[in-house]
């Protein structure tokens, strides 16, 4: 009871003194109550052995002086301490797992001691080290590649920094997850980074086979796989990207802003908006759907990307200033009803181009510009006409709603962990776009671009939020501003320039169908395209006014 | 998928320096958010209002600060969520690096320091130093007077102080400003120590209505526990750490009430598994002192002593690094019979850190060097605020019969006695014993 009314201003504070900086021996980086591990492994062709040393800090040291003093006389002798080195080495050894290929393997032990270096106030810590060894099932100079699995579950519970290190003794490690090195000379110095993350290697999984048997030889790196670099291969754009947005985080993250940085951040924020337009979403899907039916001409290209520049710059400011200067303002809430209109706009679409086949105006399904026959019309398309099913019109429903779902769930709560899922989850994945949603039966009038401008461009997109988010999180909102209308004329010179070479090869393809003649079952798809792309086009708005709606 | 990564880590970025910091903590830069309400700050300040947990909250500011390093704010939000990390894992470890990050704050920062000060408070009161946490406080009200976590870092440091008045006018501002868990956590406890446990208890109740997360549940659980025990209501207490330890598996405070009302409850060996539990993973001080004093309690020697060894070592580390032990260090030492040290240290800690507990520490101690006099004085003081707390009418009584006023003294321990009959392993039976004697003897 005498600590709980400490709770407030100290709690745990009664320890933090035992960190006071100045103190004169920073021995253990993770505290006076830590308990410290290495293991140093050598893997040779039938052999496996482990140097394992354990660094208790001065209170664990003290907790444990009971379990030494065996005759409970207050001295600790050398028996007493050798005794206890081996019954810790034992323990050790228990609570490590070792396996090859999944058989797990008996280490033994070679040699233990315990000893009490000085530590912090005149205060003893503990150095436990042991050694261990195992014949290996089988010999991995000779065998094909095997998995050899180390994991250390000892005192899995207390703080402390764990390192693993392996070194390959005629026999090839391939691409080792940690390195050959320990990096604290055994736990004997520990690195004064006092923000760099501790060490917490558990588990090793190394690759082992004969020398020479692997295309690469083992360069071993300090900790783990980095995974988003083999993610980043699969998208070639999102690669290229990588750097320049580095670089750009760096330059809006300057202390100092020069002209040249700041004139660099611009140029590089227009990159970026490009780069950006050319992942799905945004619109496109719906501006090429236009341009690839019957009616769009190269202005319009011009135009609708615009419209979604426009739109989507002035979503961005909106929605940026709007949550950064009222914390009232939830942030999901913004982007549902940004949803629900771009949906509604769609679905407006949508009952405008059943408008049409209901009125069966004409110009709309016998247009000369119709034979604007998308490529996919040949492959996808020939089966006839009930196509309601079809892949290219459900992946571009589907593509819409996440991308959509993006916006919302991006913000979803303002804290961040969940943002973080949100984005992950909902960043509208790269496949094929998908003109042929609305293509047969485009709506024609400006208001019709207008519309598509708007839906595709009202939910502001993650990383322009994020470009001027964080320029205000530094006190920078003009600049925050200027980024953002950089990164708008960028996805606007993607957008056109998409536009523009979607009317040079429809025209080319209509050409070349001109020339051909139409097949039978291209006239049928014609004449039931316009009823089936308009409900797909229905759907979708429906679709995303439904995600959009719980979130309201 | 890189774009998807960066992203992910651009929009933590984002959300971390601006939704948690900005608009959640109060102005940063534009004017016009000086007009934002402030409602986002959990139990150590850390910002709860979106439900992220704080393990949550610290990956995106650590995310955020290796993205944009120059980003003081997120700094100084991350130095504040080490410091409340350390306290709700009863893990030191974390205080260097939330110094670390401070440090990266006061350089980058420029004159927009209210977040660094506050976690230069949140630091300085972690380690016993409540005139620098009071002074940081009050540097960072200068600059941002709206910022309910420099009130409540200003609230904690003045009740240290003695300065009970100056304590609950700033706990009342956090209050207004941000009626949230951590505030009124902190109302909770101004009426407890006043006496009001009622109050006290209807506060923390509101508190745990309002905990956005499990930490901040766990948090109001165990200060409810923790009034029911201080009431006499073990079984209650113990119903509120068992619910603390369902939201946060593990919670050393909770495990640690809960040893305590097991013991109450006469579930010793329970309780003694549980207290094993707590000091092996958290072997600080006060934990060390309650561990030991059961099982001298129980007659296990030995048991006591190995907890005596380890809080030794403790407190070696305490002097080495220039830190004075608390009041219930220096209780620990005095009754372990080195008055002269623990003599020492109530004196300083009556120049330091005059708060109620620390009165009744200097006048137990005065009273075990045989100057009850003073300790009569000092006791008065420790009272004066009106709490309901058992040991300090245990030690007047004890004190009051040193002085010959033996109907005081029964009053005193009965007093003791009917607020908590548990209040501790020893004294309490040694207050029955005293009690039995008087009227044996009467």
């Amino acid at each position: 009871m005498i600590g709980r009314r400490l709770l407030f201003a100290t709690a745990a504070g009664v320890a933090a003194a035992l960190l006071a900086p100045g103190s004169g021996a920073a021995a253990h980086p993770l505290g006076n109550f830590s308990v410290n591990h290495a293991h140093a492994l050598t893997i040779s062709a039938a052999r496996l052995v482990d140097h394992a040393v354990v660094d208790y800090a001065e209170i664990p040291t003290a907790q444990r002086i009971g379990d030494i003093d065996g005759d409970g006389d207050g001295e600790l002798s050398s028996i007493e301490l050798e005794r206890y080195g081996s019954v810790q080495c034992a323990a050790l050894r228990d609570a490590m797992e070792v396996t090859v290929d999944a058989v797990t393997v008996e280490l033994g032990v070679d040699s233990t001691a315990y000893t009490r270096p000085e530590g912090q106030a005149g205060l003893a810590t503990g150095r436990l080290e042991c050694t261990f060894s195992a014949d290996l099932p089988l010999d991995l100079a000779r065998s094909a590649s095997s998995t050899i699995v180390v994991a250390d579950e000892f005192e899995a519970d207390r703080v402390g920094w764990r390192e693993i290190t392996a070194v390959a003794d005629g026999v090839a490690l391939f691409d080792a997850p940690v390195g050959t090195v320990s990096p604290t000379d055994a736990l004997r110095s520990y690195p004064d980074d006092l923000l760099a993350d501790p060490l917490d290697v558990r588990r090793v999984e190394l690759q082992v086979g004969p020398l020479g048997s692997a295309p690469a030889a083992s360069t071993p790196q300090q900790g783990a796989v980095d995974t988003s670099a083999r993610d980043a291969s699969r998208n070639p754009i999102a690669d290229l990207v990588r750097p320049i947005t580095r670089t750009f985080d760096d330059l809006v993250g300057r202390q100092r802003l020069t002209w040249g940085v700041g004139v660099l951040a611009v140029a590089l924020s227009m990159v970026l908006g490009a780069s950006h337009a050319l992942l799905p979403g945004h619109g496109k899907t719906v501006m090429a759907a236009y341009i690839a039916g019957r009616q769009g001409t190269a202005r319009d290209a011009v135009f609708v990307g615009m419209t979604v520049t426009a739109t989507h710059t002035g979503g961005v400011l909106l929605v940026g200033l709007a949550l950064t200067t009222s914390s009232a303002l939830a942030g999901e809430s913004v982007m549902a009803v940004l949803g629900v209109v771009s949906g509604g706009i769609i679905v407006a679409l949508g009952a405008g181009m059943w408008w049409s086949v209901l009125r069966g105006t004409p110009d709309r399904v016998s247009g000369h510009h119709h034979g604007g026959h998308h490529h996919h019309g040949d492959h996808h398309h020939h089966g006839g006409p009930h196509h309601g099913h079809q892949h290219p019109p459900s992946h571009a429903l589907s593509e819409q709603v996440r991308a959509v779902a993006a916006g919302s769930t991006l913000l979803s709560t303002p804290g961040l962990p969940a943002s973080l899922a949100g984005a992950a989850r909902g960043e509208p994945v790269e496949g094929p776009t998908a003109p042929d949603i609305a293509r047969p039966v485009a709506p024609r009038s400006r208001w019709g671009l207008i519309g598509m401008g708007l839906a595709g461009g009202l939910v502001p997109s993650p990383s322009a939020l994020v470009v001027l988010l964080s320029a205000i999180a530094l006190g920078r909102t003009a600049f925050g501003v200027l980024l953002v209308i950089g990164y708008g004329v960028g996805m606007a010179a993607t957008l056109t320039l998409a536009g523009l070479l979607l009317v040079r090869v429809r025209d080319a393809l209509h050409d070349r169908s001109i020339a051909r003649g139409a097949s039978h079952a291209w006239l049928r798809w014609r004449r039931l395209a316009p009823p089936a792309t308009a409900t797909l086009v229905l759907l979708v708005g429906v679709g995303i006014v439904l995600r959009s709606i719980p979130s309201v | 998928m890189t774009r998807r990564t960066r992203v992910v880590i651009a929009t933590g970025v984002a959300f971390g320096g601006v939704l948690f910091a900005a608009a959640a903590l109060g102005p940063v830069s534009s004017p016009s958010s000086l007009a934002t309400p402030v409602h986002a700050v959990g139990p150590g300040g850390v910002p709860a209002r979106s439900g992220a947990s704080l393990d949550e909250t610290i990956d995106a500011l650590e995310t955020r600060v290796s993205v944009v390093p120059g980003d003081h704010v997120a700094w100084a939000t991350l130095a504040i969520a080490y410091v409340e990390r350390a306290r709700a894992t009863v893990d030191p470890t974390w205080y260097p690096r939330a110094e670390a990050a401070l440090e990266r704050a006061e350089q980058l920062g420029g004159d927009d320091q209210h977040l660094a000060a506050a976690a230069r408070s949140a630091l300085a009161a972690a380690r016993h130093d409540f005139p620098a946490a009071k002074v940081a406080a009050e540097h960072g009200l200068a600059i941002n007077q709206h910022s309910a976590i420099l009130w409540g870092a200003l609230g904690d440091a003045e009740v240290q102080l003695g300065d009970y008045d100056a304590a609950f006018d700033a706990i009342q501002r956090m209050v207004d400003l941000a009626p949230d868990t951590a505030s009124l956590a902190r109302a909770s406890y101004a009426w407890e120590l006043r006496g009001d446990l009622p109050r006290a208890r209807a506060l923390m109740q509101r508190a745990l209505d309002d905990a956005p997360t499990a930490t901040d549940r766990a948090f109001a659980l165990v200060h409810l526990g923790g009034l029911w025990f201080d009431d006499g209501e073990p079984a209650a207490a113990l119903d509120s750490f068992n619910r603390a330890l369902d939201a946060v598996p593990g919670d050393i405070a909770a495990l640690a009430g809960k040893a305590r009302a097991e013991a109450a409850l006469g579930q010793i060996e329970t309780a003694v598994d549980h207290w094993y539990q707590v000091v092996d993973r958290a072997p600080e001080p006060g934990h060390l002192i309650e561990f030991a004093r059961l099982l001298e309690s129980l007659g296990r020697t030995d048991e006591a002593a190995a907890q005596w060894v380890v809080f030794d070592a403790t407190q070696q580390l305490f002097a080495a690094n220039g830190v004075l032990p608390d009041a219930a260090a220096t209780l620990a030492e005095a009754e372990r019979g080195r008055i002269d040290d623990a003599l020492a240290a109530s004196a300083a800690g009556i120049r330091t850190r005059p708060f109620v507990d620390m009165y009744d520490a200097r006048a137990w101690v005065l009273h075990l060097a045989g100057r009850h006099d003073e300790a009569m004085v000092m006791i008065e003081e420790a009272m004066s605020l009106g709490g309901r707390t058992a040991r300090f009418h245990f030690h007047a009584g004890m004190i009051a019969l040193s002085l010959g006023d033996t109907e005081r003294a029964v009053s005193e321990l009965e007093t003791a006695l009917e607020i908590n009959p548990w209040f501790d392993p020893i004294s309490a039976p040694q207050a029955r014993g005293v009690l039995d004697e008087i009227g044996a003897g009467g």
